[in-house]
């Protein structure tokens, strides 16, 4: 069996979002996407722990953006999703894929 | 550095994380307020700080562990330091008269008092700078003085009783060295 790096559920909605977002990818947008699409709270501690643990380990690059008045003079920081966190979020979906196929689950389609 | 709401918060949370990150975590809570109640800020801030020192607990708890111990020794170390360079060379070099049987001559409890003030805070200073999160490493360095201290506290072991009351004293010294980096960043 090859090692695989494993993500959590939520680290998963978190390069997925970052995904979506594109080159507009900050953690006040990052976590309204998730709310939004997941219909769930995502808590900023949550966010932001895990937003640095993933940077720690190569699967996000992030860039400071430019200070504005609205956030009180403070940078924004940017992420992107590097090749790492790329394939481990492919490996990931690819597993839930695995174990999802030939299983019937309410409200969702058999793909 | 100004102190309004936003630097006092990016102070606080740079305990616990990089400044720069901090700096840029709280102008996302800042922008993100307008949509919230008052206390929704401030709420955000010490949850984040919360999950922040946990994190580190659980990403790194034996890296924490190494790094408390090593903190615990130096600091015991440093007040030792500390008292032997006061009884030894401050208090010659200032002629102070040493304490006799009928108690301590006058100027020198504030004396000796100042200087291991200082010597405990520039400690927390060093160890701020040593620390990338000084927050966690005190939070664990505390446990571990405790502990020691229940341990000791029945023989009532000097070396046990000592750690615990500076450490207030050391996180003065933490804190002040990350506002001067984050004035910095």
């Amino acid at each position: 069996m090859s090692t695989q790096v494993t993500l959590g559920e939520f680290e998963q909605l978190v390069l997925l979002a970052i995904l979506r977002l594109g080159d507009n990818a900050y953690g006040v947008t990052i976590r309204h996407e998730i709310t939004k699409r997941t219909n769930r709270e995502a808590t900023p501690g949550a966010l932001y722990t895990t937003l640095d643990r993933l940077e720690d380990k190569g699967m996000l690059r992030s860039t400071m953006g430019d200070p504005t008045p609205e956030r009180g003079g403070r940078a924004k920081r940017y992420f992107e999703v590097t090749g790492a966190g790329m394939k481990a979020i492919t490996q990931s979906q690819k597993n839930y894929q695995q174990m999802r196929k030939g299983l019937r689950l309410p409200g969702l389609s058999n793909a | 550095m100004r102190f309004d709401k936003l630097s006092i918060a990016a102070w606080i949370l740079s305990l616990a994380t990089d400044p720069a990150r901090a700096t840029t975590t709280v102008g996302d809570f800042a922008e993100d307020s307008s949509n919230h109640e008052r206390t929704w800020f401030w709420r955000q801030i010490a949850h984040t700080l919360g999950a922040h020192i946990l994190h580190d607990f659980t990403q790194a708890p034996i890296r924490l562990l190494l790094g408390a111990t090593a903190a615990l020794i130096s600091s015991i170390a440093a007040y030792y330091a500390a008292v032997i360079s006061y009884t030894q060379f401050l208090m010659v070099y200032l002629t102070v008269v040493p304490s006799t049987s009928d108690g301590p001559a006058p100027g020198e409890i504030p004396l000796a008092i100042t200087y291991i003030v200082t010597v405990h805070v520039a400690f927390g200073v060093g160890m701020a700078r040593l620390s990338r999160h000084p927050l966690p490493l005190w939070v664990a360095w505390s446990i571990l003085c405790t502990l020691l201290w229940l341990a000791y506290s029945v023989t009532g072991g000097r070396l046990a009783t000592y750690p615990i009351q500076s450490s207030l004293l050391i996180l003065l010294g933490v804190v002040w060295q990350r506002r001067l980096s984050l004035k910095a960043a």
